[in-house]
């Protein structure tokens, strides 16, 4: 369960953008997996198998939550280290001068809520792919597709992200426009 | 080669996995498409953003909530257990109601033929009054004579043996059905 928890815990993180959730998500996922334990015919890996289950728990969580939907939470960067203390994930390098690490957090967030805006089926291969570094098959093989669809999915899905992040950029920008004006 | 093509196409685009005459292609169209040259840059940026979203650490209670979880005794469900083993008995038992019914349909009790067609011989002299010719003043009292006597025949009634109702056998033979069959349930349940 050590093994996999942080790919667990993440993968309903980046579905979700709440810690709580996530923790909840993360929890039934390992709790199903021990009881199909004896299920597992080893036609997959384990770790695929594990996935396919915390991705099962999270996609019904979240068609529960479109049926009766819930304001989106902004997805911070402050998390809960095993010593329970609260830390900034975030590591900018050393030397990026102030306004690049300012325009990278930036745009950081905004992808993070991008995310949380497009639907659940383009945010998972988004996550499995560009977050957690799935091969096509890996993602296919989760998703039971075959790697044509998955790739389809994809590309569906980045243009999905990039409309909202489209969206996203068009607010910001009209925003400095307004404080400039107002300065 | 168009813009849609381009779109159809990102992930191999991106991975620079197109064939070799694909992507003269589409060099030739990312040449004159500014729209397009525009959209895969801004979406490899998003790739990138993306891939370096940092990893998020899982608190302890994960690991401490679910070992205390699967040490809890597990309630086993009654209800989805038993739903679909009783399915068969619940289908049988529908079955056999039908067929009773079809039973008492078509294969009428002997008795009731015989009063049905005792009804019938009583009933003629008054459908005959209600023809119109005059009745005879006596047929009335001697057509209710023969009536109760018809009826009331119980040396030809305890003759013909009393079949139960369909109630009762339906009842009876569905019941016994499902004691046993939720016994069997019952005692398998438990083994498992």
């Amino acid at each position: 369960m050590e093994r996999y928890q942080e790919r667990v815990y993440n993968v309903a993180f980046q579905m979700t953008g709440s810690h709580e959730d996530s923790l909840d998500l993360a929890q039934d996922s390992f709790l199903r997996v021990f009881r199909a334990l004896s299920s597992f015919k080893g036609d997959s890996s384990l770790g695929t198998w594990i996935h396919r289950i915390a991705h099962n728990i999270v996609i019904d969580e979240l068609r529960k939550r479109r049926r009766r939907p819930v304001v989106a939470m902004s997805t911070d960067t402050v998390v809960i280290t095993e010593d329970g203390e609260h830390m900034l994930e975030w590591s900018a390098p050393m030397d990026e001068a102030p306004e690049e690490q300012l325009l990278r957090a930036e745009k950081k967030r905004e992808i993070e809520q991008a995310l949380q805006r497009i639907s659940p089926e383009h945010r998972s291969v988004l996550v499995m792919r560009d977050i957690e570094g799935l091969t096509y098959e890996e993602v296919a093989e989760v998703l039971g597709l075959n790697v044509g669809t998955v790739k389809s999915r994809l590309n569906r899905a980045r243009l999905a992200l990039r409309e909202k992040l489209k969206v996203m950029e068009q607010g910001t920008g009209m925003r400095r426009l307004i404080e400039q004006k107002g300065g | 080669m168009n813009c849609t093509w381009v779109k159809n196409n990102l992930c191999d685009i991106l991975d620079g996995l197109l064939p070799s005459d694909t992507e003269e292609q589409y060099q030739e169209h990312l040449a004159d498409c500014a729209e397009c040259r525009m959209l895969l840059a801004e979406i490899a940026l998003d790739q990138q953003a993306l891939t370096s979203l940092p990893r998020v650490s899982p608190p302890a209670e994960l690991i401490a909530g679910v070992l205390s979880a699967i040490r809890q005794p597990v309630k086993k469900a009654l209800w989805p257990f038993f739903a679909p083993r009783f399915a068969p008995v619940a289908a049988a038992l529908a079955i056999m109601v039908l067929g009773l019914n079809f039973w008492m349909a078509y294969f009428p009790h002997p008795s009731a033929t015989r009063e049905s067609a005792l009804i019938e011989t009583q009933m003629a002299p008054r459908l005959f009054v209600a023809g119109g010719e005059e009745p005879d003043s006596e047929a009335p009292a001697a057509t209710d004579k023969r009536m109760g006597t018809a009826s009331l025949d119980a040396a030809s009634e305890s003759a013909l043996p009393e079949r139960p109702s369909f109630l009762l056998v339906s009842s009876a033979l569905g019941g016994s059905i499902f004691v046993v069959w939720g016994a069997i349930v019952l005692v398998w349940y438990k083994r498992s």
